[in-house]
């Protein structure tokens, strides 16, 4: 099966004398959802952002399985949201998509393009919405939708569960990982939340300016790895949750 | 200043008040518009201190002997340059380097003005505008600006709704975040030096936010924001210029005060919304 692996080597970011990631091999795996946790401070944004190349990096980033430049669907930790904003979610959407301005309207393709892309992250109905109208969980739907209208070969969620509460950020995690088994889409979860990536997560990479550990979630989630990126108090998050399969039926998003 | 009439349209068969509403309402669909993005980018403080610059473009025009409005046009962009290029660098907030740079660009205006007295009509012109004595050369100019910001308009406005959101994510769509913005700020500050020699320096600004705020109030989604704003700031060129006439006051001012009373109409109608949670 096609799919796209990213292969990160020696890879060195600093700002200044600051060296944020220092000498990072590891491999996101294709059709696979990666996790990458590590504390606060670890780099893990910033490996996202040389991955997205935003920052200048020393070392390489390889891509195998594409013979093109990759296709990132991208759903940011933060986002900027002005109430009032006369934005609708279909205006946001489309302004990632359509070379006219949205303001002069939208055709009909890209209207249904829309319509589908939302329907797959179980919000149909919100099209109409205004941004600012939407509950967290729907709002971190709209912008899986954003990622996921770019088509994208990687699939990056950075912190995506950031100011959502742990029902809204359950239900959002199983529709990534249903959208991420539907599509077999390469993607890259950035998460502070090990519950999740217990439950959700194929892959893990244990990050804290260099690569700790990496490997199936099954053999590297563990006391000993948790102890040795986090430090001595992690341990008591080394239970992984149960695994809730269930499909995302709510459309409330929560 | 007008001489009053009796009839409200009388001003229609006088020339030079045809010329005022040509020039109106050619400057008003380039303020309102652009006026979208400097209410979502909280750009209102920016055009302020740009249209405020005049005061060291006119004393630096005298300075060097050059035009003017060449050196007000020159230091404005310069000026919106030097902002946007601080406030990526500084650790202050955009606000206190706005204040910061706006006080310099006003002192030192109004020194040179207290030191030559025959600038103080330019001054008071810069001040209150005078769209009654507007030029052939002035009404080319704010044509030249409203097709420069319906193309800008074209070009940046799905940009610039990304952008307002998330800088990262509007740039894993490719999109040059900082050429945008530049782009924003400095046609914000061409749009602010042009309007400000039809309606004066106090209420340029005014022409960009009032009209999208009331356009907000009334819009759901990005082409009724944009409709209703420009067609509201046309409404008030046309509104303000009667009640001008008809009142014997300042142009400017009474057409800001008319987009003011119709953004009060407007506020019944505002959707409320809910914070997310």
């Amino acid at each position: 099966m096609s799919g796209l692996t990213i292969h990160f080597d020696r890879l060195k970011v600093a700002f200044g004398d600051e060296t944020v990631l220092d000498e990072v091999s590891c491999t996101v795996e294709k059709n696979r959802l990666n996790a990458l946790i590590g504390p606060n401070g670890a780099g893990k944004t910033t490996l996202l952002h040389a991955l997205l190349n935003f920052v200048p990096y020393t070392g390489s980033i390889r891509y195998d399985g594409i013979e093109r430049a990759p296709r990132i669907g991208y759903v940011p930790q933060r986002v900027e949201l002005e109430r009032g904003a006369p934005v609708t979610v279909a205006d946001f959407l489309a302004s990632g998509l359509a070379h006219r301005p949205v303001w002069t309207g939208r055709s009909s393709t890209l209207t249904d393009r829309i319509r589908t892309a939302l329907r797959d992250v179980g919000i149909p109905e919100r099209r109409s919405r205004r941004m600012d109208e939407l509950s967290g969980g729907e709002f971190q739907r709209v912008l899986l939708a954003q990622a996921l209208l770019r088509e994208p070969d990687l699939l990056i969620l950075d912190e995506p569960n950031t100011g959502v509460d742990i029902i809204g950020n359950q239900l959002f995690c199983s529709l990534v990982e249903q959208v991420h088994e539907q599509r077999q889409v390469t993607t890259l979860l950035v998460t502070h939340d090990l519950g999740v990536v217990a439950d959700h997560a194929n892959r893990v990479i244990g990050l804290n300016g260099n690569v700790v550990f990496e490997g199936e979630t099954s053999e590297v989630l563990n006391s000993d790895n948790l102890v040795r990126l986090f430090g001595p108090h992690s341990d008591r998050w080394s239970q992984p949750h149960s695994h809730t399969h269930e499909p995302v039926h709510r459309e409330d998003g929560a | 200043m007008i001489p009053m009439t009796s009839s409200l349209l009388g001003w229609v068969q006088e020339p030079f008040m045809l010329r005022a509403l040509l020039a109106l309402l050619l400057l008003a669909p380039s303020c309102a518009a652009l006026g979208v993005h400097v209410v979502s980018f909280r750009m209102a403080f920016f055009s302020d201190a740009i249209s405020h610059s005049v005061f060291t473009g006119i004393a630096l025009g005298l300075l060097l002997g050059i035009n003017p409005q060449f050196s007000t046009l020159l230091f404005g962009l310069l000026l919106g340059l030097v902002l946007i290029q601080l406030s990526r660098r500084s650790t202050l907030s955009r606000d206190s380097l706005i204040a910061v740079l706006l006080a310099v660009a006003v002192s030192f205006g109004i020194v040179i003005v207290s030191m030559e007295k025959r600038l103080a009509q330019d001054f008071q012109a810069a001040l209150y505008g005078d769209v009654l004595t507007i030029s052939n050369g002035d009404l080319l100019l704010i044509g030249l600006v409203l097709v420069g910001t319906l193309l800008f308009e074209i070009l940046a406005f799905n940009r610039l709704i990304l952008i307002s959101f998330s800088e990262p994510m509007a740039r894993s769509h490719g999109i040059r975040t900082r050429f945008w913005e530049t782009v924003l700020a400095l046609w914000v500050a061409v749009v602010t030096l042009v309007g400000l020699r039809v309606v004066g320096l106090l209420m340029v600004t005014s022409l960009m936010v009032v009209p999208a705020a009331a356009g907000r109030n009334l819009a759901r989604g990005a082409a009724g924001a944009m409709g209703w704003t420009v067609g509201i700031a046309l409404l008030a060129s046309l509104i303000g210029l009667s009640a001008s006439w008809t009142l014997d006051s300042s142009t400017g001012a009474t057409v800001i005060l008319a987009a003011a009373i119709l953004f009060a109409l407007t506020l019944p109608f505002a959707k409320r919304s809910s914070s997310r949670g």
